[in-house]
């Protein structure tokens, strides 16, 4: 990673930090990415996968991206480090805030979810019947699975719909369910 | 003040949206009545462009030779002694109509707030959406129940016709 | 976290003194009637009222659409032409969350699209100032020249595609959709691209032909 960091452009570098763009590009990019892939694809399961495929090549590289702008000089060395580093500093740069929570699954030794309450993407899509099923939180899956895997914890990462804790939102509430290979199940 | 219905048009006159509140006769045709009404804000528009004066001081000049403004309508709503028809057109063309009890005041602010909230949130905004197409999306529907809520809150006569003409079950609007 | 930067504001200041000299005809309409500084207040404004995402995660995920365009036609003709078609597919339903939130005034000529869209649209979607220039006589054409592009961050295009591939070819199909849906059909091509080494980006904007409102025909039932 740092040899990656020598290589940069100095204009790189020195990119501003606090540059944004409205939500609304991100979210017809967003749209346009699935249907793109949507006439590409046999199966919703297919159509996931690959909106999962995408969210890794985003992932790995808001990894390096994250780590240089927020001047790391450390690496997470364990699962849980890792996580924490997910759900705060890496979804702070994608979201602008930090995840909900972070939860062990109940018996499992390599199982945890992550839980966002106020997920932009889930407030405005609302999935037609002949798409039951489809979850387009995927893309952000991948992203979690991208950041975790090229920080040296492969994983699997597969996002989940819950109805919202509160009746009256209409949100509803977005988990990421992330379960390690065992290959990641070592110390540095 | 009593809310009945609610349609949106598209750019081609196709209706995507229809919700009645409080309709207290029911249409004999929707299908047909829809086509009437589009119909009906299509000939305003042209009648409305035709009688305008020629020379409008706020269009630029290079404009001159062109013989109607451009754009949408201002034509935003007549009454009748039993009630009152509402219209917005956005510049691409989508027509947000709203039927309401005889009323002196201008309801387009709300029927802009149907656009940027509802219409752009849930229809735009949504990757399963294909434009054009009517809008089946749930959650629409509860936006376009909250801005419309605003209006009546006054109004203890809010609540929908029947629980048939909704789709789902859990009914919000019930609450106001 | 995400407020923009004063660095963006002084920007567009010296961006709007360059485009009083680089607007080669038409000096007595350079603005199509409107006020340019308000015209930029009112795309701030959205801009700050918008909710906003990282710039990079925007650029990051373009880059990622284009590096899958690439995987599946290879030819960088094709993923210019594909581009285009997912930009005309984001403007058509662009311009109504643009129309609905931004309080633009109505675009009543084709030579105040020009103003719009690059005063106000490109600063409230990108947060970057763009300037209209190069008005063609009979107003039929006009160039969007910005030099800050936020997609193209951390782009290097390999020399094998760098003279055929458009990368932000996107824009190009946004510009078309949008104005499309208020009733002006246009080309939209870049002809000048920083990542190319100009030194500012030009998008083309010629007018096709005016559209007309179609009425509904009621044979349909």
């Amino acid at each position: 990673m740092s040899t990656t960091a020598m290589a940069l452009p100095v204009p790189f570098l020195q990119a501003r930090r606090n540059q944004s763009a409205h939500f609304s590009v991100f979210a017809l990019l967003f749209a346009e990415t699935i249907s793109y892939f949507q006439n590409r694809v046999d199966s919703i399961a297919e159509l996931e996968e690959r909106l999962l495929d995408l969210g890794q090549q985003i992932g790995r590289r808001v990894l390096e991206l994250v780590w240089l702008r927020e001047k790391f000089t450390r690496r997470e060395i364990d699962v849980l480090g890792a996580l924490r580093f997910t759900t705060t500093t890496v979804w702070r740069f994608l979201f602008g805030k930090f995840a909900d929570s972070l939860e062990r699954v109940k018996d499992k030794e390599n199982e945890y979810i992550i839980v966002d309450n106020t997920m932009l993407f889930a407030r405005f899509i609302s999935v037609p019947t002949e798409l039951e099923g489809l979850n387009c939180n995927a893309l952000i899956a991948g992203i979690v699975q991208g950041v975790l895997t090229a920080s040296g914890f492969p994983c699997r990462v597969d996002a989940h719909q819950a109805p919202p804790a509160d009746a009256s939102e209409y949100v509803s509430r977005s988990l990421f369910s992330i379960r390690f290979l065992p290959e990641s199940n070592h110390t540095f | 003040m009593q809310v009945y219905n609610f349609y949106l048009f598209s750019r081609h006159g196709t209706c995507l949206y229809y919700r009645e509140w409080q309709r207290t006769r029911p249409g004999s045709d929707t299908q047909q009545e829809q086509q009437n009404l589009i119909g009906l804000l299509f000939a305003v528009k042209q009648l409305c462009r035709s009688l305008a004066p020629a020379n409008d001081d706020s269009l630029p000049i290079d404009t001159a030779t062109r013989y109607m403004p451009r754009g949408p309508s201002n034509f935003c709503s007549y009454s009748t002694e039993k009630y009152q028809l509402h219209c917005f057109e956005s510049s691409t063309g989508l027509r947000f109509v709203l039927t309401t009890s005889p009323t002196a005041s201008d309801l387009t602010r709300i029927l802009q707030r149907v656009y940027r909230e509802a219409y752009v949130e849930c229809a735009i905004r949504n990757p399963l959406y294909t434009l054009g197409t009517s809008i089946v999306s749930e959650s629409f529907r509860k936006r376009l129940d909250s801005v419309i809520r605003t209006l009546a809150v006054e109004s203890t006569v809010f609540r929908p016709a029947s629980e048939k003409a909704l789709r789902g079950n859990g009914s919000p609007a019930t609450k106001s | 976290m995400f407020e923009p930067s004063g660095e963006r504001a002084s920007t567009s200041q010296s961006g709007r003194s360059s485009s009083a000299t680089s607007v080669k005809t038409q000096d007595t309409l350079p603005s199509a009637g409107f006020n340019v500084a308000a015209l930029a207040k009112i795309g701030e404004q959205a801009f700050q009222r918008g909710e906003l995402v990282s710039a990079e995660l925007v650029a990051l995920t373009y880059g990622a659409l284009v590096r899958q365009l690439f995987l599946d036609y290879q030819a960088p003709e094709d993923v210019n032409e594909e581009l285009e078609r997912i930009g005309y597919n984001i403007g058509l339903r662009l311009v109504d969350d643009f129309l609905a939130r931004s309080a633009a005034p109505p675009c009543r000529s084709f030579q105040a699209t020009a103003e719009i869209v690059a005063r106000v649209a490109f600063r409230m979607y990108l947060g970057v100032s763009a300037r209209p220039a190069n008005f063609a006589a009979d107003n039929t054409a006009y160039s969007i020249l910005f030099d800050t592009n936020p997609l193209a961050e951390f782009v290097e295009v390999p020399d094998a595609v760098a003279n055929t591939l458009w990368y932000s070819n996107i824009f190009c199909g946004v510009i078309r959709g949008a104005l499309e849906m208020v009733q002006f059909s246009v080309r939209a091509s870049f002809t000048r691209d920083m990542l190319r080494g100009d030194e500012c980006n030009e998008i083309r904007v010629c007018l096709l032909r005016e559209l007309e409102e179609t009425v509904p025909l009621d044979k349909e039932t």
